[in-house]
């Protein structure tokens, strides 16, 4: 699989310093996980070709694709913006052909086969001749991934895709984005780490214009492995957990049900095993760049 | 361009689904036939057309801003950036857009505008020509330049402030804009001004609509300022361009800024009808003669004949070969008679150039040789000038009438003369033998004139009374052999009663004056030039044997009141055709006024006198008062009508040997009636 090679990245706005030395590897479906403020946006304009870097090179060497030229990197790129939504009172095909045009598919027949296609992929066929004001929140980002889609590219960059969606149609997104990467680069940015979780092989977490680690699922969430415990308390009795150890409190019937990071074994306390989440959290309240 | 044009249809669906786009549009068509059902001059509609234009530079404003709102509101700009070009497909696209909904409604407006006239019996003439051209700057262009405008505040500016900039950008360039700019920001406002440049004047129904080249270029101007900033726009905005074809595409814009400005530089003298300039020409015209003329001696010499090659363009240039006669004694100098604002480059008297001596309408010729009695003499003459509000020469109209010393003319007075009600009134500058005309013409076509054309630019012939060109935004017919010339604008009805009453007036003055050929002409000419100097009774009509000229602008050939036309026509065929030397105006308007009415009496046309409160309103002490106080009272008495007839005959007799004083007017009212 190819990847995206993001070498050494600055950006700055004014005195603010957005990106600072960003390097990562970009492949498969790779999510770009940190708070609000910690330059994923920048980090995806300047993937997106929206923004140039002060300084440091993004390429793809298998392909010898620079981003300085990025031209050519549009011609494999799809996006789709956080905030995706177009002139209300066109149809979804409309819409469709609109992009095929754009991305230069030749051909009404060969623009209907490829429209018809992705709107299947998507499960959109059906509502191919509704307008978009009648579109729902999921059918219109499913609409933004299926513009994203024409042209075949080989980058799709997705920015916050399930940010206003209900929980079911967030499920079905992300299965959408798991089924749609198996060929292709994708970048999801988002603060939803269950979102990452389902979709991305590969995550990068950031804070702060830096990239604080990255890895694959599976080894980012094996990070805290043995940090992670939790204990009761009941609900008459002070949490003796510091505050920036806590992870989560439940409310059970008679008691509270505290997660909480520590690096030596407490009384009443248990292990118990650890997600990506407890990772993130680890990490971005540390400022860890190793564990 | 299948990108472009995928754009446009993408927001043509947006625009063509919305109710608003709808009702706009009814409602400037609405607007349109309230305009149409109100004017019958196709020609006035378009000049009083300016709340619509108005109305419509504030839609395509809002439609600008709007739509590219429409993008910020969606994100879509930084979708379209992430695809090659599309950002810039986008930003053209919309433009062109714009520039076809602007010609959408262009079309619209015109073929409205063109049925309704159709349909009122208006044949399809040049003016329905000059008013696509006329759509096409005030609304297309326009409506154009005002969307770009829209656009490129919602660029600069996001958010709802656009909205009240789009208000100002409104106010200011509009052709109402003195309402908003007032009236001591004129001058700005005029250079603004995208509209009718003169939204509260009248149509002129011989020059045509304002559709001179000058007003292309100030739209020119305004559109490469605009993409000065779209491209500002492109390269520090949206980063679509480059720096190194951003700075050509600035540098290429200013030099084409650069040359509009200069071809505006040229134009700028060739305003139309004089109400685009703070100080009109006319105004110009009427100081400069309001100040003392010079005089000179009288000669008795006369033109054998005229060759002129005339180039009229943005300005008229001519060479003139004349050759003069001389019926008296041996002159050393000769003067000449020429419009001041013709400035001549060169003169030769039998082929040498001599050094001339000019003093406003008058030029001195010295001669090398004496110039003997019944000798001839050629001179070569190399003027030019540029057209002004009382008469006209440019490609957009000609004007050049006999009686105007628009070729240099032995009667070496001045062009026009103030008189003492304070009006610019033209001298007669007519020739009194026959004279051989040859013009070289080249210029707006066709060309009307009162000399044959022998072959294509190029006319020959006689006359007695001068040369006469026309042209502008006419149409002609002919009517039993008579060559009726009158703007595109009007329908040219009622022509037989204006020929009825006009033989009818000739015959008798003819008759009854003893003035000879007084034959109704073979060419008729309506030629509406709008000075003020029409205004008064005594410039209304012009007439020669061979030209009749009606410069009154109604919409028909004859007027309401047949009375009025006797007072128009009457100074045509007496004095003036005869070139009575005008002493004191108001002898002149006496005679008329007593004449006309007392025709009017005797042929049973309906009268009321109105004319006749002139005698006892014009500024007038002793003799001459008491002139115009008896005059006045006689006229009112309905009876002694033969004796007012011989009165006016014996009155006329005076004039034309120039013994037309108040005191020999005095003294035969007293033969007559006994003051």
């Amino acid at each position: 699989m190819k990847s995206i090679i993001v070498k050494d990245i600055t950006k700055s706005f004014g005195s603010k310093r957005a990106l600072d030395h960003v390097s990562l590897e970009i492949r498969g479906t790779f999510g770009l996980l940190g708070p609000n403020g910690a330059g994923k946006t920048t980090l995806m304009k300047l993937l997106a070709t929206l923004d140039i870097p002060d300084s440091g090179i993004i390429r793809i060497d298998e392909d010898d694709l620079s981003w300085n030229e990025p031209s050519e990197v549009r011609e494999r790129l799809g996006y789709l913006p956080q905030h995706f939504s177009i002139y209300r009172s066109l149809k979804v095909e409309e819409v469709m052909n609109h992009f095929a045009i754009l991305k230069g598919i030749r051909g009404k027949k060969v623009r209907s086969e490829a429209i018809n296609s992705i709107l299947q992929s998507v499960n959109l066929s059906e509502q191919k001749t509704k307008k978009v004001k009648n579109l729902s929140g999921g059918m219109l980002r499913r609409l933004g991934i299926a513009q994203a889609l024409l042209g075949n590219p080989q980058i799709i960059i997705v920015d916050e895709p399930t940010a206003g969606l209900d929980i079911e149609e967030r499920v079905r997104f992300c299965r959408l984005l798991r089924k749609i990467g198996e060929n292709r680069i994708i970048i999801i940015s988002t603060h939803i780490v269950e979102d990452l979780e389902s979709t991305c092989d590969h995550i990068a977490i950031m804070k702060e214009g830096k990239i604080l680690q990255t890895g694959t699922r599976n080894k980012l969430a094996e990070m805290t492995k043995g940090l992670v415990f939790e204990m009761d308390v009941p609900f008459d009795s002070p949490i003796p957990i510091k505050e920036e150890d806590i992870i989560s409190i439940k409310q059970l019937n008679n008691r509270y049900l505290v997660r909480f990071f520590s690096e030596a074994s407490i009384n009443n306390a248990r292990t118990v095993d650890t997600c990506l989440e407890d990772t993130y959290l680890y990490i971005t309240k540390r400022n860890l760049t190793h564990v | 361009m299948g990108k472009l044009l995928n754009f446009i249809y993408i927001i043509f669906l947006q625009f063509s689904r919305q109710p608003i786009f709808w009702l706009l549009l009814v409602g400037f068509l609405a607007y349109e036939y309230l305009a149409l059902s109100d004017i019958s001059s196709p020609g006035d509609v378009l000049t009083s057309t300016s709340f619509l234009v108005q109305a419509g530079i504030l839609a395509f404003i809002l439609f600008g801003i709007i739509l590219v709102q429409l993008d910020h509101r969606h994100h879509l700009e930084d979708l379209y950036s992430t695809i090659e070009r599309g950002m810039l497909f986008n930003l053209i696209g919309k433009l062109l857009f714009g520039l076809l909904l602007s010609l959408f409604f262009t079309i619209i407006f015109y073929v409205f505008y063109l049925i309704y006239y159709l349909v009122q019996g208006f044949a399809f003439n040049h003016i329905f020509i000059s008013a696509i051209f006329y759509m096409l700057l005030y609304f297309c262009i326009t409506f154009f330049i005002s969307y770009f405008i829209g656009i490129l505040i919602a660029i600069w500016i996001k958010g709802r402030l656009a909205f009240p900039l789009a208000l100002i950008a409104w106010g200011l360039i509009g052709p109402i804009n003195t309402s908003f700019l007032g009236i001591h920001l004129t001058t700005l406002a005029r250079w603004l001004n995208l509209g009718e440049p003169n939204p509260s004047g009248v149509y002129n129904g011989l020059y045509g609509l304002s559709i001179d080249w000058f007003y292309w270029l100030k739209h020119f101007v305004w559109i490469v300022t605009l993409i000065v900033f779209l491209l500002i726009a492109l390269y520090k905005t949206y980063s679509i361009i480059k720096r190194k074809t951003f700075s050509k595409l600035i540098a290429f814009s200013f030099i084409l800024l650069l040359v509009i400005c200069y071809g505006l530089s040229l134009d700028r003298q060739l305003y139309i009808t004089a109400q685009d300039e703070e100080i009109s020409r006319e105004l110009v015209e009427f100081l400069y003669y309001q100040k003392e003329q010079p005089e000179a001696k009288s000669l008795d010499i006369h033109a054998l004949s005229y060759e002129i090659n005339l180039e009229i363009n943005r300005l008229l240039k001519t060479t003139v070969n004349m050759e003069l006669i001389n019926n008296q004694g041996e002159l050393n100098e000769l003067t000449l008679s020429l419009y001041h604002d013709f400035k001549v480059k060169e003169l030769l008297v039998n082929g040498k150039i001599v050094q001339i001596k000019r003093d406003k309408d008058l030029v001195t010729i010295p001669l090398t040789e004496k110039w003997g009695q019944d000798e001839s003499i050629k001179l070569t003459i190399t003027y030019e000038g540029t057209s002004s509000s009382l008469f006209y020469a440019n490609n957009r109209a000609i004007y050049l009438p006999y009686y105007f010393n628009w070729l240099p003319s032995v009667d070496a007075s001045p062009s026009f003369e103030v008189d003492s009600y304070g009006t610019l009134v033209r001298n007669n500058h007519q020739l009194k033998y026959p004279t051989e005309f040859v013009l070289n013409y080249e210029g707006r076509e066709p060309l009307y004139t009162n000399i044959p054309e022998v072959k294509p630019g190029q006319f020959k012939g006689t006359s007695s009374t001068g040369l006469s060109l026309l042209s502008g935004e006419l149409q002609e017919r002919s009517v039993e052999d008579v060559q009726l010339v009158y703007p595109s604008d009007i329908k040219g009805n009622h022509y037989n009663e204006m020929k009825d009453s006009t033989i009818m007036l000739l015959n008798y003055v003819s008759n009854n004056l003893g003035i000879e050929n007084l034959t109704y002409p073979k060419q008729v000419w309506k030629a509406p030039t709008l000075s003020t100097s029409d205004n008064s009774m005594e410039e209304m009509v012009w007439y020669t044997p061979e030209t009749l000229i009606f410069s009154y602008s109604n919409s028909s050939w004859y007027i309401d009141s047949p009375a009025y036309f006797t007072y128009w026509l009457f100074p045509a065929i007496s004095w003036k055709y005869e070139d009575i030397e005008v002493e004191d105006r108001d002898v002149f308007r006496a005679f008329d006024l007593m004449y006309c009415y007392l025709y009017n009496q005797i042929h049973n046309i309906k009268d009321e006198g109105n004319f006749l409160d002139w005698y006892k309103n014009v500024s007038s002490q002793g003799q001459k008062k008491e002139v115009l106080y008896a005059l006045s009272d006689w006229l009112m008495e309905n009876d002694a009508i033969e004796e007012k007839q011989l009165f006016v005959k014996d009155w006329y007799n005076l004039m034309k040997n120039n013994n037309s004083s108040w005191e020999n007017v005095y003294k035969l009212l007293e033969k007559y009636k006994g003051v």
